[in-house]
């Protein structure tokens, strides 16, 4: 047998002998091909190849599926058979076409989505406009909300104590923001008081570490010295708000009154604590007390009694020192060994250490009011953080105030009646707000609106 | 059903959006359409995917089909031809899967039906191999015994085009497949 090649007319001729085309049951039954050779041979095999076939539920599937497309590429209405086809959608289909044909509901999300990212604008913006508000504003209700919210988010992160503490610092701030104003709001100090009591009693609630002193009686808490400056500052902006209604009669005086007495008696219960101002270092142990300053703001230390001129400081600052307040007796008011440093900052190198209760000059201040320049006995000048240092002379030991009462329960032994004294909030052992005192310097910030520092080389003695 | 079924009628009311005669269509010619596409891809899962897709871009252009005197079914063949090229293009490392589940067999016995489906594998994938037209002249002329004519209408080619073509292809079939037999043909030695 011979097997020659076969042009392709010739190879058509016997294909088509073999496969009798359209007539797959005698392929189907074997029938033997005629011809010999081996691509005819190797057609057959392919025709007579069982074929992949589609079962009838991937069937089903396929026609659902192009039904559903059918539907999608139609117009809502079919009442027109005889209107000139709707054109059809481009062969390039999109992802959500191809699949499942979802690209309504994708355009549907799409939408929801920018809504929402566009609500979400609109109310980051109002939170920021609203952050500024004051009470009596429009936006003050949205501020108040964003508080609630915060304080339900911070039972979350477990940072009530701060929340709390910010609320109220806010609170404070508000009022005396209406002061400057010529405004007094009874509800706004009464909300400060609420957050501090908060503070206080979330601090309790830890486990009891260092020593400070909560309203007149001393307790073991633990409280960090951050939360203790700033709720002094808190104290001394409430006392400054409620001195100045007085003072100015912003409001009905029994109206201030009562908030004066609400004020004082949770201090003197204890509800919300007044820290002394070495409550900060409280805790150290005295055997390696080196005190570090505190960045912060200072509690706020009212320095009335001046001894001695405003001198011009010898070292050179990094900060300009104001005016005030210069040249007024104080001495270091802490617990452990206190820097004396070559600027207001701890930044600056050490230029001398001072033990409790060593007597200094201040000279000057820095400008927010955290670091006094000061003078020491032997003319050496250096900068204090302002914490730690309080008004008068020091009492001597065993004798007198002890180095770590809070201000304004009692004066130094050689401050005459009288004479200006250390902070004192209403309803303690020192005057009442409103008779003759101005009210203690709100720490962390510059000298109120309507306040004015001792005046420099003023004497009290 | 045969594809005679789909009548220049049923193919004017489809392009109108009627349902059944889309369904038609449909049934007429969805197994050829998916014999062709799994010989091309090899996978049975791709083949399913690959023909809804055909039949989906058949519903969405069909308002666009312009009869040219060739039979309809050419038309889906040629969109089927785009799907295949577009899958290959998107899926260059695709792996040559075995077309198992769909292989009807008419053997009795498993040991036959597994010596038969290992030569559908083994001829498949050698097909698979040949180029685009090569590939689909072999399938309409030996899965779907269409004619050198219908073959030639589809393509949209000569009849003489379509010979050369076929034996071409089947020349480099053999050549893949490396039967001894073919080689000496190919060689033009006398036996």
């Amino acid at each position: 047998m011979t097997n020659r090649r076969k042009t392709p007319e010739q190879l058509a001729d016997e294909l088509d002998a073999m496969l009798h085309t359209g007539d797959r049951r005698h392929l189907a039954r074997g029938r033997p091909a005629r011809s010999d050779d081996p691509l005819v041979k190797l057609a057959q095999s392919i025709a007579e190849k069982p074929a992949p076939k589609l079962s009838a539920a991937a069937a089903s599937r396929i026609e659902a599926k192009m039904l559903t497309a059918l539907k999608q590429s139609q117009p809502p209405t079919t009442s027109q058979p005889q209107t000139a086809p709707q054109p059809v959608a481009p062969v390039k289909h999109t992802f959500a076409q191809r699949h499942n044909g979802n690209h309504k509901i994708i355009r549907h999300i799409g939408r929801a989505l920018t809504f929402a990212a566009s609500i979400v604008i609109m109310m980051a913006f109002t939170v920021t406009m609203a952050h500024d508000s004051l009470p009596g504003e429009p936006l003050y209700t949205v501020k108040r909300a964003v508080e609630r919210v915060e304080r339900g988010g911070a039972i979350w992160t477990g940072n009530m104590v701060g929340v709390r503490l910010n609320h109220a610092e806010t609170r404070a701030r508000e009022a005396v923001t209406l002061i400057n104003r010529d405004q007094f709001r009874a509800a706004i100090l009464r909300d400060a008081i609420d957050d501090l009591t908060a503070v206080a009693i979330l601090i309790t609630a830890d486990a009891p570490r260092d020593s400070i002193v909560i309203g007149n009686t001393m307790l073991t808490i633990t409280a960090p010295p951050d939360v203790i400056l700033r709720t002094t500052q808190v104290n001394a902006l409430l006392d400054y708000v409620v001195v100045e209604a007085q003072e100015r009669a912003l409001a009905e005086p029994e109206q201030i009154r009562e908030v004066a007495r609400t004020l004082s008696n949770a201090r003197e219960s204890g509800s919300i604590f007044v820290p002394p101002p070495d409550s900060v270092v409280g805790g150290v142990d005295p055997a390696d007390d080196v005190v570090e300053e505190a960045p912060t703001s200072p509690p706020p230390v009212e320095v009335t009694d001046v001894l001695s001129p405003t001198d011009a400081p010898t070292t050179a600052p990094t900060d300009a020192p104001s005016a005030t307040p210069a040249g007024l007796l104080a001495f270091v008011d802490a617990t452990g060994v206190t820097n004396v440093r070559s600027g207001p900052g701890t930044q600056h190198d050490i230029i001398v250490r001072l033990p409790p209760r060593t007597a200094i000059t201040v000279i000057g201040e820095n400008a927010d009011g955290s670091w006094y320049q000061i003078r020491l006995e032997d003319g050496t000048t250096g900068w204090i953080a302002t914490f730690l240092v309080t008004s008068g002379t020091p009492p001597p030991p065993g004798q007198g105030q002890p180095p770590d009462s809070p201000p304004g329960q009692g004066q130094p032994p050689d401050s005459p009646p009288g004479q200006a004294q250390p902070p004192q909030p209403p309803g303690q052992s020192g005057p009442p707000p409103g008779q003759g005192d101005p009210p203690s310097s709100p720490p962390g910030q510059s000298t109120p609106p309507g306040q004015s520092a001792p005046p420099p080389g003023q004497q009290s003695d | 059903m045969k594809s005679s079924a789909v009548t220049p009628e049923v193919i004017e009311k489809a392009a109108q959006g009627d349902n059944g005669a889309i369904s038609t269509i449909y049934r007429a010619h969805v197994q050829q359409i998916y014999r062709y596409i799994a010989y091309r891809v090899g996978s049975e899962e791709d083949a399913e995917d690959l023909t809804a897709e055909v039949f989906v871009r058949m519903v969405r252009n069909i308002a666009q089909y312009q009869p040219t005197g060739a039979p309809f079914e050419a038309w889906l063949y040629r969109i089927a031809a785009n799907c295949i090229a577009d899958f290959y293009r998107k899926n260059k490392q695709v792996t040559q899967v075995e077309l198992m589940d769909n292989v009807i067999s008419d053997a009795p016995h498993p040991e036959q039906r597994l010596l038969d489906r290992q030569e559908v594998d083994e001829l498949q994938s050698a097909i698979r191999q040949l180029q685009d037209g090569e590939q689909t002249i072999l399938i309409l002329r030996f899965v779907e015994r269409k004619s050198h004519h219908e073959v030639a209408e589809i393509l949209g080619k000569s009849i003489s085009a379509v010979k050369n073509a076929q034996h071409r292809a089947l020349v480099k079939l053999a050549a893949l497949l490396g039967k001894d037999k073919v080689r000496h043909y190919l060689r033009g030695h006398d036996d």
